[in-house]
């Protein structure tokens, strides 16, 4: 009995130094022995574990010489290697990241291969412990490489581009390695690569913005840094994979520094050059921002903008018309309390009432013509429709006082409806 | 071979290339689960699928990665015709608009791949004849021009699907036998699996002495 258990012993010791011996061959994935030699193993933890590692190093300096093969020769027929073309960073990034990622099914492939006589409970997380150790050989040279690249001399929309490369593959491979070395890098990076991006991306818009947005055109369009700039952001989201921290940094580091500098400009026009000015950026902004509907919250923001920008409008408008038609006294009288008919106030006696009234008539045929300039440079017809529209109905209430004013007759007009020929619904219907 | 741990001799790499919503991921499932998927999600990034099939009583294992159609992933998907032993390009018959872009596919793919990558064209969606935009021939005469082989085929009903892979095979198997492609090359898209060629034959039946097994 102990003659045989110190054979075994002897066996197992013999076939472990084969087996170690086989998986340091380059070929080892091909050796149809070794998976049956490794399920020997089962039940000597120690042993088994060994052979992996030593499974392990000898695929890590496979895997690191084929990498190196990719990154540096040139095929036979002519196919450059991937070094080549590191000019194009992007490109470059791309194909290792590429690379790395192509070589994984490959080395899970061999790993399955290599226990698929053994039958441990626990084979899946073997697999891919083993798989997360291959993997970590190439982080040294993917680090390098790519730290090179990730410098801030390059154009913003590129280094957007590659952060989102290196986002896109940490997510994919975490989902099959989903911790260690391998994953560690692609975080450090996407992490590094994405400060690199927004160092670029604040000194261009900050380059951008230095004289201030300009002076507007005399059109009160928006000026040439504002499209600029956000065509510029319709680039960046167009390259981004809707990543969950693309928001924020367009936010803050675009559409923030954006805004403030539209403001700074429009608050030293008149108050309705201002709010022109401003609602046409603020439009262009949302007919960009709409297409994106991770942008909805800021949206709503300049939505808010806007309405505010409309209200001052709508009061300009009002204002104009109010001293155009020559409806100012006219109002604060019938604001007043007044002791007395109205008919007797100077300014509100039948001859200035009809006086007004003729040339109201007027606004009513042709109120196109008592619009505020600035009001035809909107882009938007919503925007103009909606500031005329809260304008007429400004004029439309005063209307509606000054006809139950004359028709009162305590008030003392005679003839009251040939003063106010027509009635607060006929305005209605005129001017909407 | 057949005592080796592989199942197969080679691995071939393929690329599935094509517009947004041709069908590439259907043909791609159709052949690896031979089912239908209907309401396919959009890809994201690249796929990647396999199956063991055989030419002259050889086995191959395709290694198929599936491209993502949309341009916003180009980034990422040009990466992956690097190495690529046949590429797999579609277009749907019934949009025109996907067969006119053919051109600019195909500059990416000889750009992007070596001179021996076998380019197959498929025109998907062939079941849905009725609403066919660019005809059978027109297409036939594009692949001829360009030197691409060529069929009409349905990921739906799988018809022509199962051949437009294997006739990849078979080409790549031919550059192989007629020695045009170089199994060294690490980029040719064509791995050797039981060791071809210098390198060092890990098991030899003379082993079995040595480990008591």
């Amino acid at each position: 009995m102990e003659t045989i258990g110190l054979q075994q012993e002897a066996a197992i010791e013999k076939l472990y130094h084969w087996t170690i011996g086989a998986c340091l061959i380059v070929d080892s994935p091909n050796n149809a022995l070794v998976p049956k030699a490794l399920a020997k193993f089962e039940n000597r933890q120690v042993l088994f574990g060994n052979i992996i590692d030593e499974y392990c190093n000898a695929r890590k300096a496979i895997v690191v010489q084929l990498f190196i093969d990719a990154l540096t020769k040139e095929e036979e027929n002519g196919s450059k290697p991937i070094e080549f073309y590191a000019n194009d960073a992007k490109r470059y990034i791309g194909d290792i990241l590429a690379w790395v990622y192509q070589i994984i099914p490959q080395e899970k492939e061999n790993l399955c291969t290599l226990l698929k006589h053994c039958t441990l409970p626990d084979k899946e997380e073997k697999i891919t412990e083993a798989l997360t150790n291959i993997m970590e050989a190439l982080c040294p040279l993917l680090n390098v490489r790519a730290e090179l690249i990730l410098k801030p001399d390059k154009d913003p929309l590129i280094l957007w581009s590659i952060t989102n490369l290196i986002l896109y593959y940490e997510d994919i491979i975490k989902a099959i390695i989903s911790k260690g070395h391998m994953v560690d890098t692609l975080s450090e990076l996407s992490r590094k690569s994405e400060e690199v991006f927004i160092l670029t991306l604040d000194s261009k818009i900050q380059k951008e913005l230095s004289h201030g947005v300009k002076a507007p055109p005399s059109d009160l369009n928006p000026s040439v840094v504002v499209t600029d700039l956000v065509s510029f952001l319709r680039e960046l989201m167009n390259v981004s994979n809707t990543h969950k921290t693309d928001k924020k940094i367009i936010i803050t580091h675009i559409l923030d520094p954006l805004l403030h500098a539209i403001n700074e400009t429009a608050c030293h026009l008149s108050s309705s050059d201002m709010s022109v000015y401003m609602l046409n950026c603020i439009y262009h902004i949302q007919c960009t921002l709409s297409l994106y509907t991770i942008l909805d919250e800021y949206n709503e923001r300049l939505q808010a903008q806007s309405e505010a920008q409309i209200d001052t409008l709508t009061s300009e408008q009002a204002s104009y018309l109010v001293a155009n038609l020559n409806m100012g006294p006219i109002y604060t009288m019938l604001q007043e309390k007044i002791d007395g008919p109205l008919s007797a106030i100077p300014g509100m006696d039948t001859t200035s009432l009809k006086s007004f009234l003729n040339k109201f008539d007027m606004f009513l045929v042709t109120p196109h013509l008592y619009m505020l300039p600035q009001l035809n440079l909107l882009i938007s017809q919503t925007h103009k429709l909606f500031v005329k529209k809260r304008a007429f109905e400004v004029i439309l209430a005063i209307y509606e006082q000054l006809y139950q004013a004359v028709n009162e007759p305590s008030n003392g007009y005679m003839d009251p409806q040939l003063i106010v020929r027509r009635t607060p619904d006929e305005v209605k219907k005129l001017l909407m | 071979m057949s005592s080796g741990p592989y199942n197969y001799s080679y691995i071939f790499k393929y690329i599935i290339i094509g517009d947004m919503g041709v069908g590439k991921s259907c043909l791609l499932h159709q052949f690896t689960e031979k089912k239908f998927m209907a309401d396919c999600p959009h890809t994201i990034g690249v796929e990647f699928g396999t199956r063991i099939i055989e030419v002259a009583g050889q086995k191959i294992k395709l290694q198929i990665w599936d491209t993502a159609g949309q341009e916003r992933f180009r980034a990422v998907t040009r990466s992956y015709y690097r190495g690529a032993a046949g590429a797999l390009m579609v277009y749907d018959i019934t949009r025109r608009s996907t067969y006119n872009h053919l051109s600019s596919w195909l500059t990416d793919t000889r750009n992007l791949t070596n001179p021996s990558t076998v380019i197959f064209l498929i025109g998907n969606k062939s079941d849905l004849d009725g609403q066919r935009d660019v005809t059978y021939e027109e297409a036939k005469q594009f692949a001829d021009e360009n030197g691409l082989m060529f069929v009409e085929a349905s990921a739906k009903t799988g018809q022509n699907v199962e051949e437009a892979f294997l006739e990849t095979a078979k080409k790549i198997y031919q550059s192989i036998q007629d020695g045009r492609l170089d199994l060294n090359a690490a980029e040719s898209g064509v791995q050797h699996k039981p060791a071809s060629t210098g390198r060092p034959l890990a098991a030899p039946p003379a082993k079995n002495d040595n480990c008591a097994c």
